[in-house]
């Protein structure tokens, strides 16, 4: 007797293997990840459904779960590296002839979310483009070198936090200047990347699908004036970036004057109060920068949920913003942006 | 080996070359274990993330390279578990200047308790994760040049059988005990 066995087609979209690869990158099991994806491609799923139907969607639960106080730190970020571990199998199992042009890829200064772009890096390098991924964290004068040195056709600049938007102006402006036009992509540029338009990029793509799509058609665009956005924010956002220090100092010692209970706060309490005022006023200075409330109140509904999740009540962010606020009365602008945040917290 | 090559920059003739470092040896010991032997010569004392989550130091210490001509170095002997990590880092890293003030040192302390948290990530998961600290403490001010180098003890991952084996336990020990709380206050 002869049996016939079929196996159907593996199916991304089916919860438990999506259950178990998250199981498997929660708990560090770099060796199940990698198989699970080598057996993926054995089994005939191209490389870039891999990448972004299971890597990438895992990739935003593990944040998803972080947010919601179910994983540690620690477990995120393990998970986060059994991901680029995996990422590396599937890139390693797929080799392409350059067929296009040359693109640097890279987190603007002070982003360390790199797996995301590293995801679109192997996206863009299945597409046939030739990719220099620069990583996390790449300061501006380090962008230009690159820049000078390899002459890319195209930049794609992530920023996943709205506070490093200041940056981000700095590194598209310059490599507009450099002839090299910039795709801006990551949550960061705001929704449908308003902001990313506001500060002079070239393109925006909400994800590594699309970007790959935006760069296979029409690219390079043509550049305008790269010092067209040149300066916004104005002198409010200079105060609040040059008192940066002054700001969260004054806060701190008014909420320690307030609530004698902070002076008792050991050294790591501190630090996380001081952390989370220095948040208010970095995201404050972003919101005036692009001109755009959301920004700031895009970040109080944020931190409002995440720490809901950790058991932390509304009140005590409500007084960071007040603290804050007692600091700001000649800013219009930005004193409109707080209220703003304020009136999110009812 | 110290000796050597503090004679050499002795010799050397040019003035106020010296040098701060730590070598050491890896050797596999049984079960999975690693041993680590380690000199400093005037460099911070290498740490040891624990697999219960305590940081030790490596009870190493020694003069400066280079200037003196008689160095003295107490070499340690560190033996760490699957799982265990020993960073060794630069001075440029606890003396990074930032925080609330812009002017404070980031500090021994917070670097131990950064590392606390860090408890059953992998080597390079760790170091990414202090280096992120610190660029987050000092905003963006400039800073010495930071190094930082970690040893682990590979962690012994359980075999799996695609679906098949034994439901793995999380290494978490922390998010483990979570969720007992949590179906704990469910009954």
């Amino acid at each position: 007797m002869t049996v016939f066995t079929t196996t159907p087609p593996p199916d991304l979209n089916d919860p438990e293997l999506g259950e178990h690869y998250l199981r498997l990158v929660g708990s560090g099991d770099e060796p199940g990840a990698v198989e699970v994806v080598t057996d993926l491609l054995d089994d005939g799923v191209p490389a870039q459904r891999v990448m972004v139907d299971l890597i990438g969607r895992t990739q935003a639960r593990v944040g998803e779960l972080w947010a919601a106080n179910e994983w540690s730190v620690a477990r995120e970020h393990a998970a986060t590296a059994i991901s680029e571990r995996a990422l590396a199998a599937v890139a390693a199992r797929t080799a392409v002839r350059p067929t296009r042009g040359r693109i640097a890829i890279a987190c603007v200064d002070g982003e360390w979310h790199s797996l995301p772009v590293r995801l679109l890096a192997e996206m863009l390098r299945l597409d046939g483009w030739r990719v220099d991924f620069l990583g996390a964290n790449v300061p501006g004068p380090h962008l230009v070198t690159h820049l000078h040195q390899t002459g890319p056709d195209a930049v794609a600049l992530s920023c996943m936090i709205p506070t490093r938007l200041p940056r981000a102006h700095a590194a598209i402006t310059a490599c507009r200047s450099a002839g090299v036009p910039v795709i801006a992509g990551g949550r960061g540029f705001g929704p449908g990347g308003r902001y990313a338009a506001k500060l002079g990029a070239d393109a925006w793509a909400a994800d590594a699908e699309e970007s790959v799509a935006r760069l296979a058609r029409t690219w390079p665009p043509p550049i305008g004036d790269p010092f067209e956005t040149a300066f916004p924010g104005g002198d409010e956002y200079t105060f609040l970036a040059r008192e940066r220090s002054a700001l969260i100092g004054t806060a701190l010692q008014r909420l320690a004057q307030a609530y004698p209970a902070v002076n008792a706060y050991d050294r790591r309490q501190h630090d996380a109060t001081a952390e989370d005022v220095g948040h208010v006023v970095d995201f404050l200075a972003a919101a005036v920068y692009v001109g755009e409330d959301r920004v700031f109140t895009d970040f109080v509904d944020w931190t409002r949920a995440v720490l809901g999740a950790r058991g932390v009540p509304p009140p005590a962010l409500a007084v960071g913003l007040r603290l804050i606020r007692d600091q700001l009365r000649d800013y219009p602008a930005a004193l409109a942006m707080l209220d703003a945040g304020r009136s999110r917290l009812g | 080996m110290l000796e050597v090559l503090n004679q050499a920059l002795l010799q050397s003739g040019r003035q106020h070359r010296f040098v701060t470092l730590v070598i050491g040896s890896i050797r596999r010991a049984d079960h999975g274990r690693v041993r680590l032997t380690l000199a400093s010569g005037g460099h911070p004392a290498p740490l040891v993330l624990r697999a219960d989550g305590t940081v030790e130091e490596a009870p190493t210490s020694g003069t400066l390279i280079g200037v003196v001509p008689q160095t003295r170095v107490r070499p340690a002997t560190v033996e760490l578990a699957p799982g265990e990590l020993c960073p060794l880092y630069s001075d440029g890293l606890i003396e990074a200047r930032g925080g609330p003030t812009g002017t404070e040192h980031y500090g021994e302390d917070r670097l131990r308790y950064a590392l606390s948290t860090c408890q059953g990530m992998p080597g390079a998961a760790t170091v990414e994760r202090v280096r992120q600290l610190v660029s987050d403490w000092v905003h963006g001010g400039v800073r010495d040049d930071i190094a930082m180098l970690a040893v682990r003890a590979p962690s012994r991952t359980p075999l799996s059988l695609r679906g098949g084996g034994a439901v793995t336990t999380s290494p978490f020990a922390i998010d483990a005990r979570r969720g007992e709380r949590r179906q704990r206050q469910r009954t």
